[in-house]
């Protein structure tokens, strides 16, 4: 009889353990549209009250240029509302920023190629696109400490490479222009870059190591280059690649000189998730490469992200895979350490288009799939900070 | 809330069949036999111990419809999947230990159980042209593996002779040790002139991350009959959980990336088994087959 009671009160025991603890916040959504022809190419996401909010490419009828969709999706990743722009405003830089309740990036003028600032509030209200006066071809941008904006951009009359100062209204501020040297001309390269991203898309991007110090990759010496730039006319410091072959693909500065990057040579890729940089004087991103990353697919698009677990901070890398997965590796800051791995994707392909991290800290990755293999749609995949906890640094539940 | 009712109704039950029990067993004193004991009589008291095996056929109930995708310019109601009542047959083996006494017994029956059942979704995208349209289907097979450990209060409607029919109802927790998904795809495409079907291919995909444990109720009848030194038991159960039986939440790679999310889904079986017991008390030499 006492054995009875033993094997009944274990089997209550067992019933009364308390369920699995399940995150609510993790999903993953693919914004599908019936449309045959419907093609959306996403760059960006950033988190609003209450939603996030996308910026996207589409396929325009009259130009080669793309187009710019907005997309709203609430906190568990449904669909809200989109909104098109008209054909006056197209090619986006890849970056979406946020102050305050406004949303800003950088767009061109189908014209006369000027950049400009383009902001809205969420439910795409307020939306005004300001012209930067002698900004041409914007390529990136990014959003400083003191709440303004970076914008490299480029000038086809004086073959220049410029990084500048914007704040809000869309003043040019701080302003230096680097030639890209004697040689043939880059200009073909940069507008394959709008109108084919597909095909080996050039690394622009730009941002600050610190409040006199900012860095762009773009065209220097005829090659895609790593510049250091305080805005005086000579460059601060310059990694130097080799044309469009070789050089930097993401930068993400740690302290002082020591940055977490990743870089190509040829269709090799490699990672530095800790090294130092020279950000005063002349470097060769030749002379970084070490050994491949053999997973990642040649020219992939790699994104550099902070990221903090139980106090302990992190760099996340992200890439395609050859296998057209989405690699997550994770990297203790402080170290340099490998933490951990996890990949999105399985059975249909999936390409990477940007990371955010919420305010609830937990990681949105924004790219496309292909459904049936063949329609490309946008997709967002929330991993919650538990999630994150057990998907990358496989901890134990 | 959900869980937190579920788990409230989970802590009553068990607590509560655990009292049952207890009172059951407490209410048979320990007695020395009596010298004068009635032929059968040892067979008023008894552990029975035996294997069972069986088949069953699952109903899934979602209670929610859920999906991966989220259309932008058609209703979500397009996406809503399509299951099958107990369409496809599981199986469970295990061992059945039950005590009876006067009428009454209280069994514990852990078993390994397969349960399956299936789906079916759709997508289609149309173009300007005739030719510029495309469909696929998702036909799904679900397995789920578990330690099924349901806990029965039989009551014999028969208790002397060779045939006994009873009544029993109880509850079970049932442990998750699998889960598979089995997904068919099959296309049709217009853009050869006439639409042409083609085999999307058959995955086979892990998602034990998307299922949990659950719990739940079960009702049933059946017979026993004894000949020789074995007690044949013949079982049909209706059974029902009370939780879901996935996970909310969770967001598992393999099947999000076909657009694929589980459902709030509740589990029900009918179940039919096949027990062969022997008595383990009071064996002795004058034990004959009834």
């Amino acid at each position: 009889m006492k054995k009875l009671y033993y094997l009944i009160a274990l089997l209550v025991l067992l019933g009364c353990k308390k369920d699995d603890e399940v995150p609510v916040t993790s999903f993953t959504r693919i914004y599908d549209h019936s449309n045959y022809n419907v093609d959306y190419r996403p760059l960006d996401v950033e988190e609003g009250t209450d939603s996030y909010v996308i910026l996207a490419t589409t396929t325009l009828d009259r130009t080669q240029f793309p187009g710019i969709q907005l997309v709203q999706v609430d906190k568990e990743g449904e669909f809200e509302s989109s909104y098109e722009f008209s054909e006056n405003t197209i090619a986006p830089t890849s970056d979406l920023m946020k102050i305050d309740t406004f949303f800003y990036f950088f767009a061109m003028d189908p014209v006369s190629l000027q950049a400009s600032l383009v902001s809205f509030t969420p439910g795409f209200g307020n939306i005004t696109a300001t012209l930067l006066n002698g900004l041409l071809y914007p390529l990136a941008g990014s959003l400083t400490s003191d709440n303004q904006f970076l914008l490299l951009s480029y000038n086809p009359d004086d073959k220049l490479s410029v990084v500048s100062k914007v704040d809000r209204t869309g003043s040019v501020g701080s302003s230096a222009a680097y030639t890209i040297g004697p040689g043939s001309d880059v200009e073909e390269a940069i507008i394959n870059h709008y109108t084919q991203p597909d095909d080996k898309s050039l690394p622009f991007f730009c941002g600050e190591v610190s409040g006199s110090l900012v860095y762009f990759n773009g065209f220097f010496n005829y090659s895609m280059s790593l510049v250091f730039s305080n805005f005086s006319g000579d460059p601060a410091g310059v990694v130097q690649g080799q044309f469009t072959d070789a050089g930097v693909r993401s930068v993400l500065p740690i302290n002082g000189s020591t940055f977490a990057i990743s870089g190509y040579q040829f269709d090799d890729n490699y990672i530095y998730p800790s090294v130092t940089l020279s950000t005063g004087g002349l470097s060769s991103s030749v002379d970084l490469y070490t050994s491949n990353a053999a997973e990642w697919r040649p020219h992939t698009p790699v994104v550099l992200k902070n990221y903090t677990l139980n106090e302990v901070e992190y760099i996340i890398y992200a890439a395609e895979t050859k296998s057209r997965q989405i690699a997550l590796y994770m990297y203790e800051k402080n170290s340099g350490n490998f933490a951990g791995l996890t990949y999105i994707g399985y059975a249909n392909p999936f390409s990477l288009s940007s990371l955010t991290v919420d305010e609830e800290n937990h990681l949105v990755v924004l790219g496309t799939t292909y459904v049936a293999r063949r329609f490309r749609r946008i997709f967002v995949e929330k991993i919650s900070e538990t999630d994150m906890e057990k998907r990358v640094l496989k901890t134990e539940d | 809330m959900m869980q937190k009712d579920s788990l409230s109704i989970r802590r009553l039950l068990l607590p509560g069949l655990l009292l049952f029990v207890m009172a059951v067993a407490e209410a048979q004193p320990v007695k020395k036999p009596k010298p004068n004991k009635p032929k059968y009589g040892f067979l008023d008291t008894q552990f029975w111990l035996g294997v069972k095996f069986g088949t069953n056929f699952a109903n899934p109930m979602a209670q929610s419809q859920l999906s991966g995708f989220s259309p932008i310019d058609y209703p979500s109601d397009r996406l809503t999947k399509t299951y099958d009542s107990y369409a496809l047959p599981g199986g469970q083996a295990g061992i059945e230990m039950t005590f009876y006494h006067r009428g009454f017994s209280v069994g514990l029956h852990p078993m390994y159980q397969r349960s399956r059942y299936r789906y079916t979704n759709s997508l289609e995208w149309n173009g300007e042209q005739e030719s510029e349209r495309f469909a696929t289907i998702y036909e799904s097979e679900q397995r789920v593996d578990v330690i099924n450990v349901p806990i029965f209060v039989k009551y014999d409607l028969i208790q002397n002779g060779k045939l006994r029919p009873f009544v029993l109802g109880g509850g079970f927790y049932s442990f998750l040790v699998g889960a598979e998904r089995q997904v068919k795809i099959t296309q049709t495409d217009y853009s050869f002139g006439a639409p042409q079907t083609i085999d999307g291919g058959t995955l086979n995909l892990g998602v034990k991350d998307a299922f949990q444990n659950y719990y739940g109720w079960v009702a049933g009848g059946g017979a026993s009959f004894d000949y020789w030194n074995i007690r044949t038991v013949i079982e049909i159960t209706y059974n029902q959980s009370l939780n879901s039986v996935t996970r909310e939440g969770t967001s598992q790679n393999e099947l999000s990336s076909l657009g694929d999310q589980n459902d709030d889904v509740h589990l029900s079986h009918i179940v039919g088994s096949v027990s062969f017991v022997f008595p383990l008390r009071f064996i002795d030499k004058q034990f004959q087959a009834l």
